[in-house]
């Protein structure tokens, strides 16, 4: 650009026609360049795929696919730059060449630092084809939404299972935890400790007592977000926390009741991914609602938060030092 | 072609063009060519690896410190500035061919070329630099386009170095089609620079600055013997006159005398203008621009010419013998045009105003007006006769004899037609004559041989020693029709020096040299020649474009108005007129349309459409072709009608395991490309039927 307004300048005042025409040529150049730029952007289609949760502080990827629906004249260096919430656009994937009709896609990689809705609001394609002096941009609505779940984060959970409900060994024991269902013969596949040594000799053969599934009961996980309503770094953390305890619980296969304030979030039975409902409502939990009231929690539940709780109760603390205290 | 490769041809070929202009200017010292085209060359062909070296890198850098040093020197010396620089130029371009690690070396590049390119402006504005901005303007789009994708590529992958060496490396990226079309590009770059040359306004403030040296040897206030003949080995056309009036094509131009300059007082050896050399502005007689500085003799019709001449120092204007008016040009100042101004001195010569560098452009009417005859008080001076010349005095009376003035100023040019002879060169023998002795001395008592400007000279002193008053003229005799662009043309090889007498009262022409320089030329004028088709062109060059001003960018516009004018008179014929003939057209236009569809539908079914299915299945045949040769020539069948290459490579006894492996991944590729739309690169091609053939060799 320099250039260009040193020649102009030196044209007009020399008045030398050579000039003036080089001057001429440099002026073409920039227009061709933006008028071939539009061009080569102007029949270009993107398309956005991404997950629909991801955790907080991982890493996930975006899928960005750019097609030419030019039907002739190959198409160089295209960026795609993709836009999240009302941040400028950032995520770039650079495609080298477009062949005319072509489609290719390109990956990048994305990671939040903090639980939420994510908003992507569109993608941003320019070129600098063919001579790089001016950049067109082509802005493409392109909206799309995805869940941050919160970053679990460890926590000492207190033996809710063991002291009355009788859970602690239930993984163990697995299918023979109930009430005594039948005697049938041994197989392979079952656990020699179940052979009923007597029966076996009685029958003249090995035979396994076999007990009925037990009823179900359910650990109730109760998140007092009101209680930290002003003191966002903990209850962030007790979220971080709630969402730890609801994912060992339900990697133990157990089953969870969540309770927001005094709303519950997850009733067993009625999500197929009871987890992924639990961590959605966890993502999009905003606990500055005045709605959200105080727990009621009952002896034997596991509470999260700083409120009172009557005897009995499974309290897990969450300190302002960002460490977790049970009791 | 390999992204790296092409990128380093198309940089140097860039270089290279932009500093034609300079490295043919006699401006630039002689080692700056050579010098720019090794380095550049060596450093287009040698391999990067080569360069990457610190010692090559800095044998470089102190390479061109050193030729900075010198020139900084050479300044100090007394070389001009701006030469210096321009001689530096090139060499700093040609260096960066060696440096080139990063884009940013490119892009020096092609910035320090555009800047050669605008030094070439200040070397001259001939054809070649229009040859050179047009080629420019085909290469340069795709210098720029690889140029800005390496950039891109280097930016984006600086991260991965591999992964930009791999496509520098790579022959996929560019393709002959996207050669192609940058050179459309540029094609279309060429035609936005011609509209915009066209539609800038010219607000120039005409503050030209040019390199060129335009002093013309033979035309300076001081001419010595000899410097005629310098320009008359030039080949230069510094005359060209388009005829404006019917009759003045063929109006006697050839045998034309040129007028230039007169000179009055010789100087052991040397003409000067001491005397007459005061130029006074000629103040126009005419209608605004117009200057009538003689009048014709009798009433003829004049004829008119448009004269463009070349740039001369000092500026010069020829007109040929029988102008009595000149039309000047104009000048360009900021955002106006004012008529270009004369000056005249006694001796009738003129100069023109100079200002751009560019010569001049003006008009001439060419009737039978005498030569100007300024002011008869001054004739002493013309009598004046150097004292170490006495020989010649005695020669001149032995020649003139006695009788009238005429009478003897006829015998004295007769005498020497007579007696002496016209060569351009001497015999070594003739050169050793009179050894020590003057050019004219020479020429007179000695070998007898010489040029216009001895005969002249020689003639001159003779009439003076004989009381007659006489000068001394240079300028061009005989100008060349050049058939092809229906102009006359006059060269630097039809200088000529001849005689001006007084005599009865007024200055008569006289020409005493016996054999006329340019007679040969004049006479085989009239054929097409190769150098007729470049002088067309370059005065086409000269006039359109190094000349074009504001007064032709109106004239341009006027026409324009004139050819558009029709628009307007289309409203008489009624609106429905109108839109019965836009009616027309539309439906040619869609029947056009449609018919280029049906064909490109067609071409598409026939997979002629597109370039994937058209290569694709080009590959494909390719394939099946030499599968079917291979196994005919080993199982020694062909493959019949009704069966399928499948069948034909199962039915087949004697081929080995791996030969019929080999067949079935043949047809395998063959398929998908048939039928799956596969795309083989010739390169991948070649690859299978290299193992193919392999497999098959027997």
């Amino acid at each position: 650009m320099v250039l260009l307004l040193g020649i102009g300048f030196a044209a007009v005042n020399t008045g030398s026609n050579l000039l003036f025409l080089l001057l001429s040529m440099m002026i073409s150049f920039l227009l061709l360049d933006g008028a071939m730029a539009a061009w080569a952007i102007a029949r270009i289609q993107v398309h956005r795929q991404h997950p629909l949760r991801a955790r907080a502080n991982e890493t996930f990827l975006v899928n960005l696919r750019v097609t030419s629906r030019q039907r002739r004249g190959v198409v160089f260096s295209v960026e795609a730059r993709d836009q999240i919430g009302k941040a400028p656009f950032r995520r770039s994937c650079f495609f080298v060449r477009l062949e005319p009709g072509e489609s290719r896609e390109i990956a990048y990689r994305c990671e939040m630092a903090h639980r939420g809705r994510l908003q992507f609001t569109g993608v941003a394609v320019s070129t600098r084809f063919p001579f790089g002096f001016l950049e067109i941009t082509q802005v493409f609505s392109l909206p799309g939404v995805m869940l941050i779940w919160p970053q679990p984060y460890p926590a000492e959970i207190p033996d809710v299972l063991s002291t009355e409900t009788g859970y602690s060994d239930w993984q163990s024991r697995k299918r023979y935890p109930g009430d005594f269902h039948q005697v049938r013969p041994y197989q392979e596949s079952d656990d020699p400790r179940y052979i009923s040594w007597k029966l076996s000799a009685a029958k003249g053969e090995l035979q396994v007592r076999e007990n009925e599934e037990p009823s179900q009961r359910e650990v109730r996980v109760l998140l007092d977000a009101a209680s930290f309503r002003t003191d966002s770094d903990r209850a962030e953390l007790a979220i971080r926390v709630t969402a730890f305890v609801v994912e060992v619980l339900c990697s133990r296969k157990i089953p969870v009741r969540l309770a927001i304030g005094k709303e519950w979030v997850q009733v067993p039975g009625e999500s197929a991914e009871p987890l992924w409902e639990m961590l959605d409502v966890l993502a999009r939990l905003d606990f500055t609602e005045r709605r959200i009231g105080s727990c009621f929690a009952q002896p034997g539940d596991l509470y999260i938060g700083d409120g009172e709780c009557p005897a009995g109760v499974f309290r897990v603390r969450v300190l302002a030092s960002g460490r977790t205290a049970t009791t | 072609m390999r992204f790296d490769r092409l990128h380093r041809t198309v940089l140097v070929m860039l270089a290279w063009i932009s500093a034609i202009p300079l490295l043919t200017s006699s401006e630039l010292s002689g080692f700056v060519g050579p010098l720019f085209c090794g380095v550049l060359l060596l450093g287009g062909v040698l391999p990067g690896r080569w360069m990457r070296g610190a010692v090559v890198r800095w044998g470089i850098s102190a390479g061109l410190l050193a030729f900075l040093l010198i020139q900084i020197w050479r300044i100090l010396g007394g070389l001009s500035p701006v030469v210096a620089i321009l001689e530096f130029a090139p060499l700093v371009m040609a260096a960066r061919m060696w440096l080139r690690m990063r884009y940013s070396s490119d892009w020096q590049i092609v910035l320090l070329s555009l800047v050669t390119l605008v030094g070439g402006t200040l070397t001259g504005p001939d054809l070649l630099y229009g040859v050179v901005v047009v080629l420019f303007i085909l290469i340069c789009p795709l210098a720029l386009l690889l140029t800005g994708l390496r950039k891109e590529m280097e930016t984006r992958f600086y991260r991965d170095p591999d992964a930009i060496h791999r496509l520098m490396q790579s022959r996929r990226v560019l393709s002959m089609q996207v050669v192609r079309t940058t050179v459309w590009m540029g094609a279309l770059v060429m035609v936005m620079t011609v509209l915009i040359f066209l539609i800038f306004p010219r607000w120039g403030m005409g503050s030209g600055v040019s390199l060129l040296d335009p002093t013309l040897p033979g035309f300076s206030s001081e001419v010595r013997i000899g410097d005629l003949e310098e320009t008359m080995e030039n080949t230069t056309v510094y005359l060209r006159l388009i005829p404006l009036t019917d009759g003045s094509t063929r109006s006697g131009m050839r045998n034309r005398r040129f007028r230039g300059m007169v000179y009055d007082e010789y100087r052991q050896g040397v003409w000067v203008q001491s005397n007459f050399a005061t130029f006074g502005r000629l103040v126009g007689e005419g209608p605004g621009d117009m200057f009538v500085f003689t009048l014709p003799k009798t009433r003829v019709t004049p004829a008119r010419f448009r004269v463009l001449q070349k740039a001369v120092h000092p500026p010069l204007l020829f007109f040929p013998e029988g102008t009595f008016v000149v039309r000047t040009g104009f000048v360009n100042e900021v955002g106006r045009r004012r008529p270009r101004y004369l000056e005249i001195n006694d001796t009738g010569v003129l100069r023109y105003e100079e200002g751009s560098g560019l010569g001049s452009r003006h008009e001439i009417w060419l009737g039978d007006a005498p030569i100007p005859q300024g002011k008869t008080t001054h004739l002493r001076r013309w009598l004046v006769f150097p004292q170490e010349m006495e020989p010649v005095r005695e020669l001149a009376a032995r020649y003139a004899q006695s009788g009238s003035v005429a009478f003897r100023a006829q015998k004295i040019l007769r005498e020497l037609r007579s007696r002496y002879s016209y060569a351009r060169t001497l015999t070594p023998q003739e050169r050793r004559q009179g050894k020590g002795a003057s050019p004219l001395e020479n020429f007179l008592f000695h070998h007898g041989k010489g040029t216009c400007e001895h005969f002249a000279t020689a003639a001159v002193l003779m009439l003076r020693a004989e009381g007659i008053p006489a000068r001394y003229v240079t300028g061009f005799l005989g100008a060349k029709w050049n058939r092809l662009g229906g102009y006359w043309s006059v060269n630097a090889e039809a200088a000529h020096a001849w005689v001006e007498m007084y005599i009865d009262g007024k200055w008569v022409t006289a020409d005493p040299t016996p054999s006329l320089p340019g007679s040969s030329q004049r006479a085989a004028s009239d054929r097409i020649t190769a150098s007729m088709i470049v002088d067309v062109l370059m005065m086409k060059w000269q006039d359109h474009v190094v000349g074009y001003d504001l007064g032709i960018q109106r004239k341009l516009l006027e026409r324009f108005r004139q050819a558009t004018s029709w628009l307007l008179s289309l409203k008489p014929m009624g609106y429905w007129k109108i839109l019965g003939i836009l009616g027309i057209g539309g439906l040619g236009i869609a029947l056009l349309l449609r018919w280029r569809f049906r064909r490109n539908r067609c071409r598409q079914r026939a997979g002629r459409g597109s370039l994937r299915a058209s290569s694709g299945i080009r590959a494909a045949q390719t394939l099946l072709t030499h599968l079917e040769s291979g196994l005919q020539r080993i199982g020694g069948r062909k493959r019949r009608p009704n069966e399928t290459p499948l069948e034909y490579i199962e039915a087949l006894e004697n081929l080995t395991d791996a030969q019929r492996f080999s067949a079935r991944e043949l047809l395998r590729v063959y398929h998908q490309c048939r039928f799956g739309g596969r795309r083989l690169p010739r390169e991948r091609q070649r690859r299978i039927l290299k193992t193919h053939r392999t497999a098959f060799r027997t």
